[in-house]
């Protein structure tokens, strides 16, 4: 059972990042978009962390944030956003939203990776 | 019209966007200098971003051929393995790559611009950068990217503004990225 | 009248009885010794007249004082009655204005979560974009086949030339026919050859152009999602 789910519409980031949590001793599961997100989460309510990138076709990141919590009514699951934005009105939706935090990618896994475990219970 | 403040300010934000986006770190040793234009590039490919805003909009181009020491270069950044790499997985990562550089230049013009836009990358043919001029930009700018013992990139930025542009966009003191901010 | 002068003229008073209680007691006991009896009686009925008068004066005084009472009393009730009826007004206002704002939150609230779903239409711009840039790709492929086949043309026109130059005078009708052939080859590869660069030209135009909606369409969604949070946290705070 996955612990983390990556979702980004790009392969090479979700590899990216998927090889590093792997490598860490991690269970990850993917999905391509917001969309695929909500369903891969709804499929497997053990997943603890969700790593998002904001801007993807078929419902954005923060939009499936906000799903997760009115729709999937999963108050637990922790949210960070993995992205190129850095807009406080995005990060004050974001909050809004109930994501425990931002990372402005590139993604470098040895800053995260303590607090990754930590969230997950590792 | 567009002030030399601002043309020298778009010029350092997309030089600092190519250290973030093509280096393994920002203070990986890269030569980046202007150029004329696009004709004597010899790359075959390119890839596009655009950012909007009322009052301009951009273009960012990327210059890159699929030879062997770019996707070797690319899969190191990106920990990718290469012996694995496709074409498209190859596309892929430089996609990614033009996405950082982007995303660094629209960070730094929200400085400024509260509300700006940013799109995905496409992948072109090279020969579409020879018809930059039909867009109607009012400023355009070109470097040569040099990595020691790597390979070598062209970057354009193409500028069609709006209204006036007079902006002095400051570096960043940190640079913040893949750090994780807590709420 | 007010309550230190009622207090003045019943100390008057008090100061009045007592001597005069004192003065009629001496007056009687002394009346036998010292003055007809007449004369005592006349004295107590005048200070029993001038108890009289003060009574009657320390009454009026109480009744001014009682009615003054009633008039503040009643004053104060009105004003009392006007203040809260003054403040229930202004709660009411108060009330329904916030009503009215919270309201109008809502309301604009539910348009922003109307045009947040224009996201929805700069998707399908962005889908219609893939398919014109694959559309592009064919066009590129047809013209690529076209300026192969435009290449083999030429050289098949060039190699009748020679068999043409060959046949010598039997072959110049032919020769004629090649190298009209070969002409019309030659601008054929020039034609396909602008064609080419015409969509290399279109492929960065619809790129670009699609690519400025793609990014005006995050612009504008930035805008409208910066307003709702704003909204959001007006509403907030007003039904805090």
């Amino acid at each position: 059972m996955a612990q983390i789910l990556v979702v980004d519409d790009s392969s090479t980031v979700r590899n990216e990042v998927g090889d590093f949590l792997k490598s860490n001793g991690l269970n990850v599961a993917f999905a391509v978009d917001g969309s695929d997100g909500l369903a891969k989460l709804k499929a497997d309510p053990a997943i603890k962390l969700v790593v998002c990138d904001v801007n993807m076709p078929n419902m954005d990141g923060l939009t499936m944030a906000e799903k997760v919590r009115s729709e999937l009514k999963n108050a637990a699951v922790n949210i960070i956003m993995l992205t190129t934005e850095n807009s406080p009105m995005m990060k004050e939706r974001g909050k809004a939203a109930g994501i425990k935090g931002w990372i402005v990618k590139p993604f470098k896994g040895d800053a995260v990776i303590a607090t990754f475990k930590k969230m997950v219970g590792a | 019209m567009i002030s030399q403040n601002a043309k020298r300010s778009l010029n350092d934000m997309l030089e600092r966007a190519i250290r973030a986006s093509l280096l393994a770190s920002p203070e990986s040793p890269i030569d980046i200098e202007p150029v004329a234009d696009v004709s004597q590039f010899s790359a075959s490919k390119v890839v596009i971003l655009s950012v909007s805003s009322y009052f301009f909009r951009m273009l960012v181009l990327i210059y890159f051929s699929p030879d062997e020491l770019t996707k070797a270069h690319l899969a190191s950044i990106n920990r990718v393995d290469v012996t694995t790499m496709d074409t498209q997985t190859f596309f892929d990562v430089i996609s990614e790559c033009g996405n950082i550089c982007c995303g660094s230049v629209n960070r730094d013009l929200a400085q400024v611009f509260p509300h700006v836009g940013m799109s995905t990358p496409n992948i072109v043919d090279k020969q579409c950068a020879h018809h930059l001029d039909v867009l109607g930009s009012s400023y355009q700018h070109h470097f040569a990217v040099t990595i020691p013992q790597g390979p070598r990139f062209h970057a354009s930025l193409c500028l069609t503004e709006f209204e006036d542009l007079d902006f002095d966009i400051q570096v960043p003191e940190q640079q913040s990225s893949g750090e994780l901010e807590m709420f | 009248m007010d309550s230190s002068a009622f207090i003045f003229l019943l100390g008057i008073f008090l100061g009045a009885s007592l001597p005069a209680w004192f003065v009629s007691r001496y007056v009687r006991r002394n009346a036998a010794n010292h003055a007809t009896r007449a004369q005592a009686l006349s004295l107590e009925q005048s200070l029993q007249d001038e108890l009289n008068h003060l009574s009657a004066q320390l009454q009026d005084c109480e009744q001014q004082l009682s009615h003054a009472r009633h008039v503040t009393e009643r004053e104060l009730e009105q004003l009392e009655s006007t203040h809260q009826s003054a403040l229930q007004q202004l709660q009411q206002q108060y009330s329904e204005g916030l009503g009215r704002a919270i309201g109008s939150f809502d309301s604009v609230g539910e348009e922003v979560g109307t045009l947040l779903g224009l996201v929805k239409t700069f998707e399908r711009w962005h889908a219609d974009m893939n398919v014109l840039i694959r559309h592009n790709r064919e066009m590129h492929a047809m013209n690529d086949d076209f300026s192969t086949i435009v290449k083999q043309m030429v050289i098949v026109t060039l190699n009748a030339s020679i068999e043409a130059a060959r046949a010598g005078e039997q072959g110049q009708g032919f020769a004629v026919v090649a190298s009209e052939m070969r002409n019309l080859a030659s601008r054929a590869e020039k034609l396909s050859k602008d064609y080419r660069n015409r969509l290399y030209e279109n492929d960065l135009i619809t790129t670009t152009t699609f690519q400025g909606l793609q990014a005006g369409g995050k612009m504008i969604m930035g805008s409208v999602i910066g307003l709702n949070v704003i909204n959001n946290k007006a509403k907030d705070a007003l039904s805090a």
